[in-house]
């Protein structure tokens, strides 16, 4: 019975068409850090296992992984190498959410739908696809890291998830920067100015 | 940021960015102005390469870690997140983190218009907007529900509320033991901060200090306290994420349990208050107060001496089991955690929950099973399944809901669902069970292979009845597999091996033994199954030492590097107590050592066809010629494949059955070599079974057809006329429990007659009335030339009556002259003729079946000693012992048993030992011992029967007299 706050072993993206990873990132592998500088992270009270310690495994298991549900996209859930694996598809890749094998399903599901929601709004503007999370990596790691602390589940609305994820500084300092000297730049830098401080954009 | 045509490659490998061209880049962190957009979207690409897997050196993490770090100056609120972040990601990859504490701790105090203010004038009047928008007493939620509107002024704020939680959550990972203590003030208070976030912040980053500030954490007990009882609301959304809102209170508790859980009392006293209010509206925090519920009812348990507590009254575990059957009817997430932790309760302890207790848990998963989503169908049937293996009876009542799962699309809930359903099935569902299973074998991962084939263990000694299903489903599970996944088949394996070092059916243990000899040699590591084979050897009854042994010398004969081990262990067997062991020892050593006859015997995928083989011996042995061997080589090989269905519906496997061919025939054969002498057996001796081809006219005949289930014996033909006589009559006795059926066929030779109501004439040569009656005679209507047709005599015999009798017999019928071709009669006028023909004889033997026993000593001591009957006869006119032999078997129609047919040539004193069946079933085993007096041609006998029945020793003795 998992009696701590940890319940996300790793969080993974794969492309749905050869498997490769798009983003992952595994909590409490037990990886070798910097004891000297940060051994709070090293020892929490989460049960650190070595099983996803290298990159290798991780890789490996990745790729297992893959194989498995790749044809499977509807069936929603696994229990695979000794964990509870809840995924879904979106467009041409796949989101993972890994568990241990006692976690309660549906606490793990519903991390999963969270996240899947709260990347499709911070990405409202474009198709949520590989080359737009690749692109626009600053805004789904941010959704991820108010989703998730270091294995702790922290925020499960997407809405609020959303909400706390900035948006990207405006074009204002490119533009003068790039035309400082130019009219028209000047007229844009005044125009984009109002209208980044009134939308924020 | 766009994709050169040439990327496409490395991309599609996952490999999105150059490493060093992304850490060239870093350097417009240091230009001025500072392009905080452009700096955001490059430490994008960091965290790409940082997701991707990228290895950073230790040096490149903590350059880019300070480069990072000058981006503090820039107070853009969206370029602010991403350094928190990247921070966190860095914080255990780069050196010398801390030097970053400051403009942490000054984020974390910073009011609001500090921390933002732009030299930009806009901005500036947005952000002090912002904070006198939030000053003021308006909630959090109203602010975020602008914010979620995209207003800008409201942004900014909301930005602010969320960088103070992202600096808190930040600075923990990169403070030590010592450092700690420098932002217990901030942390304190953060902890009971009225935003939702920074709480949540403060908690989190408690939580995963702990460990190292235990001490200081265990000081803000209250505050979290406080953080737990007076909720916050984080959605802003309408009502459906309502229950998601309270999130706080999931912190809140974890990090509550974590302070306290040394602490029994206080762990228990905390639940108990919490679950007897509603307070805890958070359904995570439901969830954790669930398992916190279980551990206090275990501890509550354990500490008196593992006693159910739950059924005693006031108890702190009667309370939980009430709160935790309160839940089984609350939302999905929380009744599963529920329900989950009633099933958890359940063991083979005297602390288990009863099965009524359990009930309501079960009723909750019952609901889930029907739900449209396959996780939550998942989770039902995974707890199910864990039930089940504690008490299948509990679950039986959701075996319907089971069966429609078993054809789901997830295979995982079709695993699931079969594999409880065999722990709780009956009998009679395995075979449409398997049936199942068997269909999408190759589609499912191979850890549920492993499950199905425990499942499948346990059932097969739940089941013995339905072993033979179950091995042929592994069986050919491993066939389909083996070349495939020789992982699964190792595994199979390997279960298998660990099943027979406890498994007490011989009938399993000798497949399993023949499944490994075919199978094993083609794994990785062939060596290792020796030993599991070998103990069998050592430990198990002879059927199965035979079978391993075969197992064995299958090892021996593919494996070149195995041989020498296996011919050390086959030597060893030499010895073994029991015939047919040393038998197959002796003849696989042999084979082993020659490569032609390895390749013949050991090597060889054909076997003989049975049907075939089994035909031609019964012919073999009924013509009684054994002057020359059975010609083995007549009989059609076919591939071993093809016998597995044959051996299937011939019924359970026999010691035979794990056995190849040339072990099958040589045995046989060498009991048949013509040492009998010119003896001759009965007949009745060769005859086929009860349920031999000879019945098939009787079957046609309407009149008698009735009797066949009560049919004992058919004989053989007997001829009663000799081959040159005009009519060819045969005889078949058919023997039923109170019938005696005479068949006797008649066969016209002559062209130019007709034979009309063909009948048959019996007279007994002693009065039988008493005891045999003739009840019916069906004739022969018309008999054309060269048409067989049969008589058929029936009698009834009284109960218990088993006369031995000889008829004078004749046949009785109107001859009619014919046209030779057409068979059309001349006239209609024809002629009574009787025919006569052999006396038919009814004897003992017809009475009798010969049968054989394991072993004759340890069977007749297990028959009554009072049943025996003892006679002592001198019998004339006999030259040899061989002679006597065949004589008795031939009278009494047994076999004869361990050889005791064979009587070497010079020998003076012989002891005869036949077994048998007599009528109605009763065993029947005698034992002749006699000696040859050579100058008088006789010899004499003490004949000793035992029986079942006395009365039927007594009338075995009495043939034998007489």
């Amino acid at each position: 019975m998992n009696l701590t706050l940890y319940t996300v072993k790793a969080l993974i993206l794969l492309d749905v068409s050869n498997g490769s990873r798009v983003l992952a990132k595994y909590y409490n592998t037990g990886a070798p850090s910097n004891a000297a500088t940060s051994p709070a992270v090293a020892t929490g009270p989460a049960p650190t296992s070595t099983e996803f310690a290298t990159l290798k495994d991780q890789k490996t298991f990745e790729r297992r992984l893959w194989e498995k549900t790749r044809k499977l996209l509807n069936n929603e859930i696994i229990l695979f190498n000794n964990h509870v694996v809840v995924y879904k598809g979106m467009a041409d890749v796949m989101l993972f959410v890994v568990g241990s094998l006692e976690e309660n399903e549906l606490m793990l599901s519903s991390v999963l739908n969270t996240l899947y929601e709260a990347i499709n709004l911070v990405l409202l503007k474009y198709q949520t696809e590989k080359r737009t999370i690749i692109e626009n990596m600053d805004l789904v790691a941010l959704a991820i890291d108010e989703c998730i602390d270091n294995g702790i589940v922290i925020e499960t609305d997407p809405g609020t998830i959303a909400s706390r994820v900035s948006k990207r500084p405006s074009e204002l300092a490119d533009i003068s920067f790039n035309d400082p000297n130019s009219i028209s730049g000047a007229m844009n830098k005044v125009r984009d100015s109002f209208f980044a401080g009134i939308l924020l954009k | 940021m766009s994709f050169g045509k040439k990327d496409e490659d490395a991309e599609s490998r996952g490999v999105f960015y150059d490493k060093s061209q992304v850490l060239l880049e870093t350097r417009v962190f240091n230009e001025t102005p500072l392009n905080p957009r452009k700096s955001r979207l490059l430490l994008g690409k960091v965290l790409t390469l940082l997701y991707t897997g990228e290895h950073l050196t230790r040096a490149e993490a903590t350059d880019l870690f300070f480069a990072t770090t000058k981006l503090f100056q820039n107070k853009d609120p969206g370029l602010r997140q991403i350094i928190y972040l990247l921070i966190k990601e860095l914080a255990d990859k780069a050196d010398d983190v801390l030097m970053v504490t400051s403009s942490l701790t000054k984020d974390i105090n910073a009011k609001p218009e500090e921390l933002f203010a732009s030299p930009n004038l806009l901005s500036s009047a947005a952000a002090s907007f912002g904070f006198s928008f939030g000053s003021r007493t308006t909630s959090l939620s109203s602010a975020s529900a602008a914010l979620g509107a995209g207003a800008g002024p409201g942004a900014v704020l909301g930005t602010n509320v969320c960088h103070r939680a992202n600096a808190l959550r930040a600075i923990c990972r990169i403070m030590d033991p010592s450092t700690i203590p420098a932002i217990e003030r901030f942390l304190k208070q953060a902890i009971v901060d009225r935003t939702a976030a920074v709480s949540t912040a403060a908690l989190v980053s408690s939580y995963h200090v702990f460990p190292v500030a235990r001490d200081l954490v265990r000081r803000w007990v209250n505050e979290v306290q406080e953080a737990l009882t007076s909720p916050k609301v984080t959605s802003t959304s309408p009502s459906a994420y309502l229950s998601t809102g309270y999130i706080v209170q999931y912190h809140a508790l974890g990090l509550l349990y974590l302070i306290r859980q040394a602490d029994r009392m206080a762990v228990a006293k905390l639940v108990q208050s919490l679950a007897r209010t509603s307070n805890v509206r958070s359904q995570w925090a439901q969830c954790m107060l669930v398992r916190f519920a279980v551990k206090c009812c275990e501890d509550e348990s354990a500490s008196f001496g593992g006693k159910n507590m739950v059924s005693v009254d006031g108890s702190l575990s009667a309370a939980m089991y009430e709160y935790l059957k309160s839940l089984c009817n609350n939302n999905d997430m929380v009744m599963l955690e529920a329900a989950r932790a009633l099933v958890s309760m359940v063991n083979s302890t005297p602390a288990s929950l009863t099965a009524t207790q359990v009930q309501p848990a079960v009723t909750a998963l019952q609901q889930l099973l029907v739900s449209p989503k396959p996780a939550l169908k998942f989770a039902a049937l995974r707890t199910l399944h864990q039930l089940a293996q504690v008490n299948a009876s509990l679950v039986t009542t959701c075996n319907l809901d089971m069966e429609q799962l078993v054809s789901d699309s997830n295979r995982s809930i079709a695993t699931f669902a079969i594999t409880t359903l065999l722990k709780t099935g009956t009998e009679s569902s395995v075979d449409r069970l398997m049936k199942q299973i068997s269909s999408f074998m190759s589609e499912i991962s191979d850890e549920f292979k492993v499950i199905i084939i425990d499942a499948i263990r346990v059932l097969a000694v739940k089941f013995p009845a339905k072993q033979a299903v179950m091995l042929s489903f592994l069986a050919s599970v491993l066939r389909d597999e083996g070349g495939v996944l020789p992982d699964c088949l190792e595994t199979a394996l390997a279960h298998l091996c660990e099943f027979i070092e406890d498994c007490e059916f011989t009938k399993l243990a000798v497949r399993i033994l023949h499944l490994l000899g075919a199978e094993g040699p083609k794994t990785r590591d062939p060596a290792k199954y020796l030993r599991y084979i070998y103990n069998r050897v050592i430990l198990e009854n002879s059927n199965v030492r035979a079978a391993a042994v075969t197992a064995l010398a299958a090892f021996g004969a593919h494996v070149d590097a195995v041989r020498p081990t296996v011919r050390v262990l086959l030597t060893r067997c030499l010895d073994d107590p029991d015939d047919e062991v040393r038998d197959r020892a002796t003849f696989n050593l042999a084979a082993l050592d020659q490569a032609e006859l390895r390749a013949q015997y050991l090597l060889n995928d054909t076997v003989l066809a049975v049907p075939t083989l089994q035909a031609k011996l019964a012919h073999y042995t009924a013509a009684g010629d054994f002057t020359s061997a059975v010609d083995v080589a007549a009989v059609p090989r076919i591939p071993k494949a093809e016998l597995v269905p044959a051996r299937r519906r011939a019924g359970s496997p026999t010691r035979g059955g794990a056995m190849n061919s040339p072990m099958l025939g040589s045995p046989a054969m060498r009991t048949m070599t013509p040492t009998l002498g010119p003896a001759t057996p009965t007949p009745a001796a060769a005859a086929a079974g009860p349920t031999g081809a000879s019945t098939q006219w009787l079957e046609k005949e309407p009149l008698l057809a009735p009797l066949l289930p009560t049919l004992f014996k058919s004989t053989t033909a007997v001829p009663l006329t000799d081959r040159e006589l005009e009519y060819h009559v045969s005889v078949v006795k058919h023997v039923f429990r109170d019938w005696l059926v005479l068949e006797i066929e008649v066969v016209n030779t002559m062209p130019e007659v007709l034979l009309e109501n063909v009948a048959v004439s019996l007279v007994p040569d002693t009065p039988i009335d008493t005891v045999m009656k003739q009840m019916a005679v069906v004739p022969i209507a018309s008999l054309k030339a060269h048409d067989a047709q049969r008589v058929f005599v029936a009698f009834q015999r009284a109960p218990g009556a088993v006369p031995t009798v000889s008829f004078a017999t004749k046949l009785t019928m109107t001859v009619k002259d014919c046209d030779p071709v057409t068979h059309v009669p001349d006239s209609d006028q024809g002629y009574p003729e009787e025919f006569a023909v052999e006396d038919v004889d009814i004897t003992l033997a017809d009475y009798m079946l010969p049968t054989t026993v394991p072993d004759f000593s340890s069977a007749w001591d297990a028959l009554d000693e009072p049943s025996q009957v003892v006679e002592t006869l001198q019998v004339p006119g006999i030259p040899t012992l061989a002679v006597a032999v065949a004589q008795i078997v031939d009278l009494l129609g047994m076999r004869a048993l361990e050889g005791s047919n064979m009587v070497p040539a010079e020998k003076h004193a012989h002891t005869l030992v036949l077994g048998g069946v007599f009528l109605g079933g009763v065993p029947v085993l005698v034992r002749v011992r006699m000696v040859l007096d050579a100058g008088a041609q006789a010899v004499a006998m003490e004949v000793a029967v035992r029986a079942g029945v006395p009365e039927v020793a007594q009338v075995v003795a009495q043939a034998l007299q007489g």
